[in-house]
């Protein structure tokens, strides 16, 4: 679509710059306070009131204007007009938290040199009065030469204000008050002359100084405390593990009787035949199996979601450096790697915020060891089914205990992998940790709602199509051709699944899968989570019809050893990743060869170590 | 109480207020599209003057936590010590300063 005014929105990590696009643009994405949460290109366009269109590209957070990491070059690029990708912008509009003015406004200079009409957003004024800081940003607009906007952008405050300058008429009469182009002129100042200007025009400004925040303060004493921070973030992260599993419990129960009741009516109404079949046992069994999950990735996400908009995860990232540099990395890996248990290609992506590539590389290709949410499925079934539901160390669940165990053995191979690499193909110097801990602030509950919302519907979505579609051809491969009269196995040992099964059964046999778990690894690999729609296929087809109507778990507990439980669960912990993930990961390390060297390495973790639990196990059991 | 003792951050004892009189370049820049310590640091509001105190370490001699003008930034220590600073007084209150 043409645009009438092209726009580029720009300023320092953690101004508040995404919440302000969100507002003006009201496209969703999440909301965090961690240094560089944007890292993508977002662009929207929206409508003035006067009807005019306005492009608005988010570029990406940078402090300043040297092109010195990834992100900053993209940025750099698109202002001084030597990117590819965007047009040179109209105008800029420059977000500035106005509790760290003095930092933001050197940015502000740095962009006047640029000599293109800047419109400055005064940013976080709510975060400003919390910590009793009083600006006067008229005396901003006059020292600086340009138009100044107030605005609460988590709020949606000074928007409005803002959209109306769009106006073609509004937007003329601006720029006749403020000339931007006197300052390119001028020969280049130092760092150290911006830095100076920033702080006396800081200083003109600000009518009162404000306290600091005596409550960021306060938590802080706790929860970076050399002894007492470690036992907080080992907390949390244990209560968000139990709490995947208690608090997901009842919504779980519910979708499991509302899919078996689908499935009794189905079977009541649709006349006995291969439709029949394919809605009972493919589609039904198949795609229920995964929305079940539904709940669990809700809560993990909200805690994800929850912890980095707090301000908390920068803290987390403090306390795991001194660890995360023994393995190689720094604690801004650990950005990455935590929203990698949510989901491997949000934390791939988010890499992008180290600046040294070497180490860049090395936290993309351990990414995927971190637990990510599709798993859950895998590890919930085999937990529910094989693991007693009882209580150990007073009150503990095993349950629980053992899924926490299976995380922290992906997060130590993570550390191991990622050690061995950095000694070895991605060798350098240990890279710097330079960041800034946010102030802590309350979650916004909007915030929140919407973004798991979008995560729900990415999740509903991806069960509607990807997971629907494997689940169709499953049930066709599972089903033809048909088996002979005079058959003894179940029907699936006739058909094309099976006999695949049966051909990746020789692969897998010597760490203890059956051919109906090789069959199901297959279409695990379009989404992980489809391995247990795809068992669940698997079994209601090879069964009785009382299969059908139980709970894949039960059938489970008869059908496998524990040995093979147990060796399904290890291999799920380094499990080949995704066709998604493997397609980020080549989108972002640019090379087949290191796409290729993840999914080998990966495949190789997991054959070993579900072998040696299936013949451990066997010899102890 | 002033003292006029420079000394490098990374060996300013915690929670005491001092101020920025230099910041050095670091070491060498080791690849093409990495940035100086210096560029870091004044990217982070490090800069002559400036008030500074350390608050909090991480665990076994981790990331130093300092307050710089108001703005709280880790930095490991070895990179610490190219910051030069100068103690304004010889204490404060541990908990919400003066």
């Amino acid at each position: 679509m043409r645009a009438d005014l092209r726009l580029a929105l720009v300023g320092n990590p953690n101004s508040g710059k995404s919440s302000l696009f969100n507002a003006l643009t009201g496209n969703r994405q999440k909301v965090g306070n961690y240094p560089g949460v944007t890292v993508e290109r977002r662009t929207a366009t929206i409508e003035a009131p006067d009807g005019r269109a306005i492009s608005i590209v988010d570029l990406p957070g940078t402090y300043s204007l040297t092109p010195n990491s990834p992100d900053e070059v993209v940025t750099h690029d698109a202002l001084v007009g030597t990117s590819d990708v965007e047009q040179i912008p109209d105008a800029v509009i420059c977000v500035v938290d106005a509790t760290s003015l003095r930092l933001h406004l050197k940015f502000v200079l740095e962009l006047k040199r640029l000599g293109r009409p800047i419109l400055v957003a005064l940013n976080m004024m709510d975060l400003a009065s919390r910590d009793k800081i009083e600006l006067d940003p008229d005396r901003l607009s006059e020292e600086l030469g340009l138009p100044v906007v107030t605005t609460i952008a988590v709020r949606r405050s000074g928007v409005a204000q803002l959209v109306n300058m769009f106006r073609a008429a509004d937007w003329s009469e601006l720029w006749e008050k403020f000339d931007t182009k006197s300052d390119s002129n001028k020969p280049n100042p130092s760092v150290r002359d911006l830095q100076k200007e920033a702080r006396r025009i800081a200083e003109a400004v600000t009518i009162s100084e404000g306290i600091e925040h005596a409550l960021t303060r306060r938590i802080d004493a706790v929860v970076l405390n050399p002894v007492a921070g470690p036992i907080v973030l080992l907390g949390i992260l244990f209560l968000m593990f139990q709490a995947v599993f208690a608090w997901a419990e009842a919504p779980m129960e519910w979708i499991d009787a509302s899919i078996t009741t689908l499935q009794q009516l189905s079977l009541r109404y649709i006349p006995e035949g291969l439709f029949q079949s394919l809605i009972v046992d493919g589609v039904l069994a198949g795609v229920g199996s995964v929305i079940i999950f539904l709940p669990q990735i809700l809560i993990l996400f909200a805690f994800i979601i929850v912890l980095e908009a707090s301000g908390y995860m920068a803290r987390a990232a403090f306390l795991m450096d001194r660890i995360m540099t023994m393995a190689g990395l720094n604690g801004r890996a650990f950005i990455p790697l935590l929203s990698s248990f949510a989901c491997a290609i949000p934390g791939i992506m988010a890499a992008r915020t180290i600046d040294n590539p070497r180490d860049r590389l090395t936290t993309i290709m351990v990414a995927p060891l971190m637990t990510c949410a599709a798993r859950l499925p895998v590890y919930t079934l085999i937990i529910a089914a094989f693991i007693p539901n009882s209580a150990v160390f007073g009150g503990v669940g095993l349950q629980g205990l053992v899924m926490f165990g299976l995380y922290m053995v992906g997060i130590v191979s993570a550390l191991v992998v990622a050690a061995v690499l950095k000694k070895t193909l991605t060798k350098g110097a240990p890279p710097r940790l330079l960041m800034e801990l946010p102030k802590y602030q309350v979650p916004r509950l909007r915030d929140l709602i919407l973004g798991l919302l979008e995560r729900a519907r990415l999740f509903i979505r991806r069960a509607g199509t990807i997971i629907l579609f494997s689940m169709i051809v499953l049930w066709g491969l599972a089903s033809f051709p048909a088996p002979p009269p005079d058959a003894t196995e179940p029907d699936i040992f006739y058909s094309a699944a099976g006999k695949i099964g049966r051909a990746l059964e020789v692969v897998f046999a010597p760490i203890g899968f059956n051919w109906e778990i090789s069959v199901a690894l297959v279409p695990g690999m379009a989404a992980r989570e489809v391995a247990v729609g795809a068992l669940g296929t698997v079994y209601s087809l090879s069964g009785s019809e009382d299969a059908v109507a139980s709970s894949l778990a039960t059938v489970l507990q008869s059908a496998w050893s524990l040995p093979t439980a147990l060796a399904f669960l290890a291999w799920y912990i380094f499990a080949p990743q995704c066709l998604s993930t493997l397609a980020v990961a080549r989108r972002e390390t640019n090379s087949w060869g290191w796409t290729a060297f993840m999914f080998g390495y990966l495949f190789a973790l997991a054959y070993v170590a579900a072998g040696a639990t299936y013949w451990t196990a066997k010899a102890l059991l | 109480m002033t003292s006029s003792q420079t000394l490098p951050l990374d060996r300013l004892p915690h929670r005491v207020k001092a101020k920025i009189t230099e910041i050095g370049s670091g070491p060498e820049k080791t690849a093409e599209l990495e940035p100086t310590l210096e560029d870091l640091l004044l990217g982070l509001g490090f800069e002559e003057g400036a008030e500074i105190e350390v608050r909090h370490q991480g665990p076994l001699g981790g990331p130093l936590a300092v307050n710089v003008d108001g703005r709280l930034v880790a930095l490991r220590p070895v990179d610490a010590a190219a910051v030069l600073v100068e103690m304004t007084t010889s204490f404060s209150d541990p908990v919400l300063g003066s």
